[in-house]
């Protein structure tokens, strides 16, 4: 090789070096630049784009569980944007309040009314008459009947299928293949007389009166019943078309022709075309019955709102720079964007809208401490650990400074429930956490790293759990993160996914520290009972990933479902609180404001007013639901 | 030995190295630690025993790994790639046969691309060799081949989407448009052979930024190839005797060196599609194409076994089917590689 050829070669490793730094810079400047407007600064500020006639949303995700609403037992799709747009429940709550202040008000949606029985273990539901689903089948009890004891079956007859409460005897119930055999047979818009005898029969738990009355039969009082059919399992599809198109499946097959072509409701929308793992896009139903509603009817209830575009597409994006880009654009009107790009939506916000909780919510972030392995399994050590922890930093530096304080395990939604000893978040003070080091007896100086795991991808979780670690630091205690991929979320890793017990034969693996779920946490059920049947259950199914139960605290936890005195309950969870306080199983860094923690749902406010997330705080879904979006100028 | 012989062995190697790959994923892939009942569930194996002992006895997870094979290779036998956790238990076949199509789509608008740009480049880099343009040519490739493929198609989406806003974001198509009818299973190809020319040019658009970002990365290795090729090429006795001969420089360049520097690219193809077919994992997720390497993507994080492994199936034979082909080619082109 020539010796100018040689001399050539650090020049062109120089050239392009410069070449990737300079695109970098370049890069980084364009994204920090407020996108150039489609129309110019002075019009935008004074005046409004008419609204859409088709809406289109970008999501981070594509619903795991794909449009198949018989995955409710797994509380999938996770997100279901069918939630409440095609989808509806017997019982909702009022959107409007739950996000103003917090108020948990349960409303009518597919029934009208319901009654309660003197023991608080019968209810009595009044369905709404002349509801039809999208394709014109009829709404009814039958119909309600089938798809609770089907997905009963295709939870391998599990009795916790209503959302995870057990509160059904389901001995009494032989449900099974012959009676799907039967149903299929018969159908459930006038069932023949060998399903009604079936379906009639008072000693099963779930019976119908008639053709617009169903019973549900508890086990035990539970006062907040109603509020578990709000979601998931409670969104009601036509079971007749199930049977019409495959049946439900076996437990271990699910009928798998609903993935992408859904499964009528009775909402305001209808799935009218789904591209999988790309989009689906919506149109309104010329079925549905709230069509007629008057706007203080919709005002009351703004969950059975018919809609304000005639169509919608929602696209998963993985993408944040893809998302963020349709936004600044106008290709979407709605996009959610996560905290990479979540800057760039609050430096903008003449343009940029965004969904943000109240304080008092249902979401949130926190992390647990395994009870049951050295270090964290000595109370004082987990004392020491919770008053180290610096909350306000956390919050202003990986949460935007939207952290609401947060005195667990009660959701502060459940304002009647919420931190009934009255007692104060812990303060941040090393030097009592010094000295409940002390009083732990551990030497932190031979003391071994501890495992601290955080979900991989969750970026403000890694961020969060990286704060802790330097604050834990402080006192002497080394703490070594582990990124662990969602594959590996669960045992003998993470207690949380699997049941208490599962948790206690795995304890010695699970890390002594985990963060609460794969980023933020919200409830299945918005149920005040929810969180102690939970994070503090001995026989909780899943979520208590601290390993944790106490004799004081299983009281209030048993009692929520074997009496309907709440003075009784209020006592009982008084004195639990006090002590899961004193034992500190976790750390309750905060009640979420943003939708994704470090970023939210973001909309154009020159073309969308705003809309109203799902009632169980996110749990369902990751965007707005959309038959609430309202627009600028309408 | 005779080319029908030659092309039998090769093929042969190739099912073996088929075989190893499969094998080799099967045992990594189950290796990953966890229980995947969990990532296959979610919380619902806790909330229903019952339920996630149906699917550990169904899928039979927890075997020991080698009689887990067996059965995988029974049903494969059968023609059954199993059910898809991340995809909702959906057949694996059928979740292949749905994005496969898109993934070959940009596959091969980038082999196109790479190739057009490549052997431009190479020639123009060869003919001025030496000179600036000759070395602004090779920084050029050298900063594609050196930057991953998801940089490049995010630096990609920010100039033509985000700044100069002409091309979409994402997405395969505009979905307000009305699909082809599948005539040959690709989209792009069937809307053009149906006259659905808003769907066409829409779904040329959609495949333009996820094409170069890989196109950008791999070209390149032809440009680099192609350069060095001719400049040998060029100093060869044939190409002396043809300026002896009194023929132009231009004709000596492109008709009697070019042609012989093009055959070491034939080899190098079934590299390209290699790099091609791996790059399309961080491309199609950085723009939402709906193709296999998204679905690779979610089939690692669900801890998706079938999913793992028949995405590995069909990536490996378009590999080991590429090479095979490029084999065949280069021994026909070259009797000389056969007699080896």
């Amino acid at each position: 090789m020539s010796t100018a050829s040689q001399a050539k070669r650090p020049i062109m490793a120089a050239i392009v070096i410069v070449i990737i730094v300079v695109a970098a810079v370049a890069v980084y400047f364009m994204t920090q630049q407020p996108s150039a407007p489609m129309t110019s600064t002075t019009e935008m500020m004074t005046s409004s784009v008419a609204a859409p006639s088709t809406l289109a949303i970008d999501d981070p995700f594509w619903p795991s569980g794909d449009l198949n609403q018989l995955n409710s037992i797994y509380a999938i799709p996770y997100p279901d944007w069918l939630t409440y747009t095609v989808y509806q429940s017997l019982v909702t709550l009022n959107g409007t309040s739950l996000y103003a202040n917090g108020d948990v008000q349960i409303l009518p949606m597919l029934a009208t009314d319901w009654s309660v029985s003197s023991d608080g273990t019968t209810y009595t539901f009044n369905l709404r008459q002349n509801v039809v689903f999208s394709n014109g089948d009829p709404f009814n009890a039958y119909q309600v009947w089938g798809q609770m004891y089907g997905l009963y079956y295709l939870a391998n007859n599990g009795t916790a299928f209503l959302n995870g409460y057990n509160v059904f005897d389901m001995s009494t119930a032989k449900f099974g293949p012959a009676t799907l055999d039967l149903m299929a047979k018969s159908g459930l818009v006038t069932p023949s007389q060998d399903l009604l005898t079936i379906m009639e029969d008072t000693t099963w738990p779930i019976y119908v009166t008639g053709p617009n009355q169903i019973v549900f039969h508890l086990k035990a009082p539970f006062n907040w019943f109603p509020h578990t059919l709000v979601a998931f399992v409670g969104l009601i599809f036509d079971t007749q078309y199930v049977l019409q198109n495959g049946g439900f499946g076996t437990p271990t097959t699910f009928n798998t022709n609903f993935n992408l072509k859904p499964i009528p409701g009775t909402g305001p929308y209808v799935v009218t075309d789904v591209s999988q793992n790309s989009y689906v896009k919506f149109a309104k139903s010329s079925n549905y019955w709230g069509t007629s509603l008057g706007a203080s009817d919709i005002q009351a209830n703004p969950y059975l709102d018919p809609g304000h575009v005639q169509n919608v597409i929602i696209y998963a994006k993985s993408d944040d720079v893809a998302r963020y880009t349709d936004l600044s654009t106008g290709a979407a009107q709605i996009s959610g964007i996560l905290s990479q790009n979540w800057p760039l939506v609050l430096k903008n916000p003449d343009k940029y809208g965004y969904a943000v909780m109240p304080d008092a919510s249902m979401a949130f972030v926190g992390i647990s401490m395994n009870t049951q392995r050295y270090p964290t399994n000595i109370t004082a050590f987990r004392q020491a650990v919770v008053h180290a922890v610096n909350l306000t930093d956390i919050s202003q530096r990986v949460f935007f400074g939207q952290l609401a304080p947060m005195i667990g395990p009660e959701y502060p939604a459940q304002k009647d429930w919420y931190d009934l000893g009255n007692l104060p978040q812990y303060a941040y003070d090393t030097t009592l956490a010094k000295q409940y080091l002390a009083q732990s007896g551990v030497d932190v100086s031979t003391l071994a790293p501890l495992e601290f795991r955080v979900v991989s991808g969750c970026t403000y979780c890694n961020s969060a759990a990286q704060i802790v670690q330097a604050d834990l630091a402080q006192i002497g205690i080394t703490v070594n993160i582990e990124v662990t991929p969602g594959s590996q979320w669960g045992l003998p890793y993470v207690a949380g996914a699997g049941s208490y017990k599962q948790g206690l034969a795995n304890s010695q693996t699970v890390a002594q520290f985990t963060w609460f779920g794969t980023g933020t946490f919200a409830p299945g059920a918005p149920t005040p009972a929810d969180a102690w049947l939970l994070f503090a259950n001995e026989n909780t199914p899943a979520n208590d990933y601290a390993i944790y139960a106490n004799p004081v605290v299983q009281k209030c936890v048993d009692a929520w479902t074997s009496t309907n005195d709440q003075n009784t309950i209020r006592d009982l969870c008084t004195a639990a609180q006090k002590q899961m306080y004193d034992d500190a199983p976790y750390i309750w860094l905060g009640g979420i404001k943003l939708v994704f923690g470090g970023g939210s749902v973001a909309w154009d406010k020159t073309v969308v007013k705003g809309g109203l997330l799902d009632p169980v705080f996110t749990g369902i879904s990751s965007t707005l639901v959309f038959n609430t979006v309202t627009f600028v100028g309408s | 030995m005779n080319l029908p012989k030659y092309i039998l062995r090769r093929a042969a190697f190739g099912v073996f190295v088929l075989l190893s790959v499969m094998t080799i994923t099967f045992i990594l892939s189950h290796s990953l630690g966890g229980d995947p009942i969990y990532a296959w569930l979610g919380k619902a194996a806790g909330l229903h025993p019952e339920l996630a002992q149906a699917y550990i006895q169904k899928y039979h997870l927890k075997d020991p790994v080698l009689v887990q094979y067996y059965y995988y290779l029974l049903s494969l036998a059968q023609g059954n790639m199993g059910y898809s956790p991340s995809r909702n238990f959906l057949p694996v076949t059928e979740v292949i046969l749905e994005t496969l199509p898109f993934t070959i789509q940009i596959a091969l608008f980038a082999i196109v691309m790479s190739l057009v740009v490549g052997v431009l480049l190479g020639v123009v880099s060869a003919r001025y060799n030496h000179t600036p343009i000759d070395t602004g040519i090779r920084a050029f490739y050298m900063t594609g081949y050196a930057s991953p493929p998801f940089f490049v198609a995010l630096l990609l989406l920010i100039i033509f989407t985000y700044t100069l806003g002409i091309l979409p974001s994402g997405g395969a198509f505009d979905p307000t448009l009305t699909k082809p009818t599948w005539i040959t299973g690709l989209p792009i190809l069937d809307s053009l052979i149906e006259g659905n020319f808003p769907y066409f040019t829409s779904a040329l658009l959609h495949v333009i930024l996820p094409s170069s970002a890989l196109a950008l990365v791999t070209f390149g290795i032809v440009t680099r190839v192609l350069r060095s090729s001719l400049l040998e090429i060029m100093h060869a006795n044939y190409i002396r005797t043809a300026r002896a001969k009194g023929l132009d420089e231009n004709t000596v360049f492109y008709k009697h060196g070019l042609r012989h520097a093009l055959i070491p690219v034939v080899s190098l193809s079934s590299l390209i599609v290699t790099w091609l077919i791996t790059g399309t994992i961080f491309v199609e997720n950085v723009f939402s194409y709906p193709g296999m390497g998204r679905y690779v993507v979610q089939a690692l994080n669900g801890q998706d076994y079938p999913g793992i492994l028949g995405t590995t199936i069909v990536f490996a034979l378009v590999i080991v089917g590429a090479n095979l082909v490029a084999d065949i080619l280069y021994a026909v082109v070259d009797p000389q590689v056969r007699l080896g």
